[in-house]
């Protein structure tokens, strides 16, 4: 799915080890056979949580389930394979990588920010969400934030493991159901933390 | 060849200050003892505490049993020579408050330490400013704590100074805000250099989106408009960023032709008619 050249990624094959070269970083891997891969992985960076700041706001009417899809984003990581071990060789950010942080300064978690649209796009992950308002009032969202605790599949596009979204009167509460089936897993899910409430707003 | 018997005759009828000299051995055995079990002790509780405390709580709690061991075994040691404690105890009433003024200073920071403890104001690794030393905290002792300053010094700050000290902890919280100011000519056009600014701190990575950055014009100067810049950045980061901004913003601002004034004086020379 990915290609290599596109990031500017060059390997070399010498004598028992590999040069890797990308855009000034350069390393070197001793061994024979190791296979070079590329994977879309979660974009993480400095953080573990993940801030995606709805471009255009969704309403939801009193008691009722909406499932839609959002644009999210996702990094690339070069791996070195041998005999199903891996070790990252190095992490491409594909999207402008920005941070912000949700809640009080005191309190508040640092997250990577990413502004995402209804529907698909061509760059990026696809997120599918299922939301529930169990209130007894419309409700308006603006952002999502959840802990990075998943890895994405792919197949022709990259896929967020689906989001369950429960309005209640406490937050905003976010789970996660299963990576989908039918699609290539990266790796088995890392399910650290199901459940996550959004205190500070939503 | 010499007679082990006649050997341990002449130990037991030696006398030293008033003690066999075999009291002293024995004495002496007991205090090694106290030593060794004292180590040990401590080095089981250190491991028992490795994942249930901080390193600060490890060190304090190590250092308690520590000298608990220590004192008890000083006390047995002591004992076997004859000395009665609870005679000392008695007696000592006049040396006791003698050697308390003495120790107070002593007793003040172990207290100290076992407050902050508690109240965590700093830990192991912080960066941290304390009255006019800047630096990272290397080690929190029972007595004294140890920071190392920007420029590869160690400081050692007896605790009960720095439990009275106003102490500003860098890396509290997940983030930090970063100031800069910059000034900008009086024919240039304001609004322009704030979104050549504003341009500049949202393709910035540690610049963080929220809580958003606020730019204003700050002062009228002399020579220039001064135009302050308040950006929140990840703690970790906030150093390198605010480096990274200046360069990037006077860079932003030779692309497009703003001038950053240096200053400048009319001198006005009088003619005599």
């Amino acid at each position: 799915m990915f290609d290599m050249r596109e990031f500017g990624i060059e390997i070399k094959e010498e004598k028992e080890k590999f040069i890797y070269r990308r855009n000034g970083t350069e390393k070197v891997i001793f061994g024979k056979k190791i296979q070079f891969d590329l994977f879309p992985v979660a974009p993480s960076g400095i953080s573990s949580y993940l801030y995606l700041k709805l471009r255009t706001p969704i309403m939801i009417q009193p008691e009722n389930k909406i499932k839609f899809r959002i644009t999210a984003p996702y990094d690339i990581e070069v791996r070195a394979l041998k005999k199903g071990k891996w070790i990252s060789i190095e992490r491409i950010v594909t999207q402008n990588e920005k941070y912000a942080l949700y809640g009080p300064i005191e309190s508040g978690v640092l997250c990577r920010y990413f502004e995402s649209d209804i529907g698909e796009r061509e760059d990026t992950a696809i997120l599918d969400l299922g939301i529930e308002n169990q209130t007894k009032e419309w409700q308006e969202i603006n952002k999502i934030v959840f802990p990075i605790n998943f890895d994405l599949s792919y197949d022709k596009k990259v896929h967020y493991p689906q989001f369950d979204l429960t309005l209640t009167s406490t937050g905003l509460v976010i789970s996660k159901k299963d990576t989908l089936k039918g699609i290539k897993e990266i790796e088995k899910l890392i399910n650290v933390q199901k459940k996550y409430t959004m205190l500070w707003g939503y | 060849m010499i007679d082990i018997m006649d050997l341990l005759g002449s130990i037991e009828n030696k006398e030293i200050f008033g003690h066999s000299l075999s009291s002293w051995i024995l004495s002496l055995v007991i205090l090694i003892i106290g030593i060794v079990l004292a180590k040990f002790f401590s080095h089981v509780t250190w491991k028992w505490t490795r994942n249930r405390l901080d390193r600060h709580g490890q060190d304090i709690f190590k250092k308690i049993v520590y000298y608990f061991v220590v004192i008890v075994f000083v006390m047995e040691s002591l004992n076997n020579l004859g000395i009665d404690f609870s005679g000392v105890l008695v007696a000592g009433g006049v040396v006791g408050i003698v050697l308390g003024f003495a120790s107070q200073t002593v007793v003040s920071n172990l207290i100290s330490g076992i407050f902050m403890y508690f109240d965590k104001p700093l830990k192991i690794g912080d960066h941290v400013v304390i009255e006019s030393v800047n630096g990272v905290v290397m080690d929190i002792d029972i007595l004294s704590t140890k920071i190392r300053t920007w420029d590869g010094n160690l400081v050692r700050i007896p605790n009960d100074k720095l439990f009275n000290s106003i102490i500003e902890n860098k890396v509290s919280n997940e983030v930090r805000r970063i100031e800069l100011s910059v000034g900008i000519a009086y024919k240039e056009d304001i609004d322009k250099a704030i979104e050549t600014i504003r341009n500049v701190l949202n393709g910035h990575t540690y610049v963080l989106v929220e809580p958003s950055p606020v730019i204003f014009v700050n002062d009228l100067g002399d020579s220039s408009v001064n135009i302050t810049i308040k950006a929140w950045s990840p703690n970790d980061y906030a150093y390198q960023t605010k480096i990274s901004l200046l360069k990037l913003i006077k860079e932003a601002f030779d692309r497009e032709g703003i001038e950053i004034p240096f200053p400048q004086r009319d001198i006005w020379i009088r003619k005599r008619d």
